[in-house]
């Protein structure tokens, strides 16, 4: 149901939208031939705050050059989809992981654009593994 | 659009970045038991906190004897963005049904599942909270096992707010419940002395006065006022400790060991030690304990004697309480009900010993009086002796009617009273010179006798009435007339023993009142309900409008003690009340009412 309305929602707007890796494999995988790292979108049913970062703030085109230009985007189902142990305590709750799978940085709840893209300046400069 | 999304741009911008409450601080729910019957829940929402409507809900886990037949939110869901969700502490009342394998209380787990967020910009996971509690299920509508008899599937008929229900207030017995919960413990004590009090004037304490005296005057002759009060003061003791120890069990454990004991041996054991007693007063034997207690009794005590009477009446006392009257009242339900509800088997125990001793408060005084007017030794004391005597056979044969068929009963009377006739001397010549009191006692005798007679004939013809022991012949003129007016003199009560039988009626007759009175053979109170308020014309007449069932619980079979314990009640007499299916709730009666007070009742209905 969320894939279908990722597509029909990238296919309505052709604007800007994160372009959501597959799954958790191939995200990390993409990471390390891209030399990026992963941002984790931990998302669920019923989550108004996931809806608003989904809908109005990864439509923001600069944001998600930013974000794509160090990371893989991945949005993970917190029932549905396997979230390798990632902790939460509600959604959207985001990491940002190393190619190989360490937490560099989590973010929880929402952000708009403006916060999230200071966000990610700040994350963005340790990128070569360590920790903040 | 474009406002709303603006609005809630500046909203999160407000908050984003705010450090988030944990889902146990943002929603803390609670739920507790309310009237016994329904439950209260409350979520209480942390800061900026918001839960969804259609994701608030409860079900019930694991029990299927109950279910949840409506939820009432009282908050009114707001729109936050095109979703409907509460923004403040929610409360709601969940009310229940039940099918006929219910217990008077079902434990049950009561889930309650929610899921929201906070407006600084975060969604919790759907959660869920599990209540343990306690439902007391007597007053809830009923869905049958398999849904269809009723035809109340999943959403049960509920009698709108504000009919029959609320025309009653609370009962007699809530309204005790209520005041062993909320007042102190001295309040309490002395509500329940005071029922005990008024209770005493009841058909429960009545067979008490003949038993009590007459093992007062089987003490012998060294009786004096202080002994006769002390005697009864162990009685009484022994009684309201019996009552108290009954009590709790049936409040624990649900049974009633009163109607437990209404089998043939208890009350058979019961009888034959009074026609010992008897024996024993008429002179043909003397009772007492065997030597070798009385000594043993006689070195722990110089008094032995007296202790040995002692133990034989607090003996008398604790069985006479649990054998000859059980009476369920208002108080004693109260308190039943309060210790079923809550556990506190301490308080509820210590409320029925008060009351108890309340209801022995006569018993106290006859037993003082008893003493202080005996006669002194000889003749007039002999007599007195054989009259309780006789008073004591009157009491086993009283006992032997639950157990025996109606005629072997009329017929022991006969014997009795023929038998006394014979010894008051019926057929003696009077000596000359000696009339006065000896006149008289034989002109009794000679009654006793006609009586007798009377009853002898009665019971061979099949009659099984002690007061119109000719019907069978005065009626077969009647029936040549026409049997149909004399029938319908007696209230037509459908008899049931079992639910399902309760079940079928229930189901036969959505749209009237049905009205379920729980009686036994022996139960005293039933017999005054019977024989005085239900023969009154006026209540006949509107009992008429009435579908009437009787639950004939003599037998306390298991079918019996099922139902019994369906409504709650420890035993009878109750008289409940049903509408589409549901029992009227605060309408049932427990223990006796007198014509007025009942008509008046149930013309609220």
């Amino acid at each position: 149901m969320r894939t279908l309305l990722l597509l029909i929602t990238s296919i309505v707007s052709l604007s800007a939208d994160p372009k959501w890796a597959p799954g958790y494999e191939q995200a990390f995988a993409l990471a390390k031939a891209e030399q990026k790292g992963v941002m984790v979108m931990l998302t669920q049913d019923n989550c108004k705050a996931c809806w608003y970062m989904e809908n109005i703030v990864f439509e923001d085109e600069l944001l998600v050059e930013k974000i794509e230009r160090s990371f893989v985007p991945l949005s993970l189902d917190v029932h549905d989809d396997d979230i390798h142990g990632l902790d939460y305590s509600g959604t959207p709750t985001f990491y940002f992981l190393s190619a190989e799978e360490k937490v560099i940085k989590r973010l929880d709840g929402v952000y708009n654009i403006k916060e999230m893209t200071a966000a990610l300046l700040k994350i963005a400069l340790p990128k070569n593994g360590e920790d903040q | 659009m474009k406002k709303i999304i603006a609005l809630l741009l500046l909203t999160i911008a407000l908050f984003a970045g705010n450090k988030f409450l944990m889902p146990d601080e943002a929603f803390m729910p609670s739920a507790e038991v309310v009237d016994g019957d329904t439950v209260v829940a409350t979520m209480k929402l942390g800061e900026k906190i918001y839960v969804y409507k259609e994701k608030f809900d409860f079900t019930l886990k694991e029990n299927s004897a109950l279910k949840i037949a409506k939820t009432e939110i009282e908050n009114k869901a707001e729109d936050h963005d095109g979703e409907m969700v509460y923004m403040e502490d929610i409360k709601a009342k969940i009310t229940f049904a039940k099918n006929s394998r219910a217990a008077s209380q079902e434990k049950v787990l009561l889930v309650m599942h929610y899921q929201g967020c906070s407006e600084a910009g975060l969604c919790y996971e759907p959660s869920e909270k599990v209540f343990e509690l306690e439902i007391v299920t007597f007053s809830l509508p009923i869905v049958s096992s398999e849904g269809i008899v009723n035809e109340v599937k999943d959403d049960v008929k509920l009698i709108e707010e504000g009919t029959a229900d609320d025309a009653f207030g609370s009962s007699e017995t809530d309204e005790i419940v209520a005041a062993l919960k909320g007042g102190s413990v001295l309040t309490i004590l002395a509500v329940f002395f005071g029922i005990g009090v008024v209770l005493s004037l009841t058909p429960c304490i009545f067979p008490m006065i003949p038993i009590l005296s007459s093992i007062i005057v089987s003490q012998g002759e060294d009786i004096s006022a202080k002994r006769g009060f002390t005697l009864s003061l162990v009685y009484v003791l022994a009684m309201a400790f019996a009552y108290s120890i009954a009590g709790v069990l049936a409040g624990v454990f649900g049974e009633n060991l009163q109607v437990l004991l209404q089998n043939e041996w208890a009350i058979g054991g019961f009888a034959l030690v009074f026609i010992a007693l008897a024996f024993s007063m008429f002179g043909f034997y003397e009772i007492g304990l065997p030597a070798s207690w009385q000594s043993k009794l006689s070195s722990a005590s110089d008094s032995a004697s007296s202790k040995g009477g002692f133990v034989g009446v607090a003996v008398m006392g604790f069985l006479s309480a649990l054998i000859v009257g059980p009476c369920v009242a208002p108080g004693l339900a109260g308190a039943l009900i309060y210790i079923g509800q809550t556990g506190d088997a301490l308080l509820g125990g210590v409320a029925l010993f008060v009351m108890s001793i309340g209801m022995g408060l006569p018993l106290l005084l006859i037993g003082a009086g008893a003493g202080k007017f005996m006669p002194r030794p000889g003749g007039w004391m002999d007599t007195l002796t054989h009259v309780f005597g006789a008073v004591m056979l009157a009491i086993a044969i009283w006992m032997l009617s639950r157990i025996l068929p109606d005629m072997v009963t009329m017929m022991l009377w006969a014997i009795f009273f023929i038998f006394s006739a014979v010894y008051m001397g019926a057929f003696e010549p009077l000596e000359a010179g000696k009339r006065g009191w000896n006149a008289l006692v034989k002109a009794i005798g000679v009654l006793f006798m006609l009586y007798g007679l009377l009853l002898f004939s009665g019971a061979l013809s099949g009659s099984t009435s002690m007061l119109t022991p000719l019907d069978q012949f005065t009626n077969k003129a009647a029936v040549v007339e026409g049997s149909s007016a004399l029938k319908s003199a007696k209230t037509p009560f459908q008899i049931i023993h079992s639910s399902a039988e309760l079940d079928a009626i229930l189901a036969a007759n959505p749209d009237k009142t049905v009205m379920l009175d729980f009686a036994a053979e022996w139960c005293s109170s039933c017999k005054e309900m019977e024989h005085i308020t239900f023969a009154d014309t006026a209540v006949k007449a509107k009992m008429g409008e009435f579908v009437l069932v009787q639950a004939d619980v003599t037998d306390n079979t298991d079918e019996e003690r099922a139902l019994t314990k369906r409504f709650g009640l420890f035993g009878p007499p109750g008289i409940l009340f049903f509408k589409q299916n549901r029992e009227i709730k605060n309408a049932r009666i427990i223990g006796y009412q007198p014509p007025e007070k009942f008509l008046a009742h149930i013309k609220k209905l």
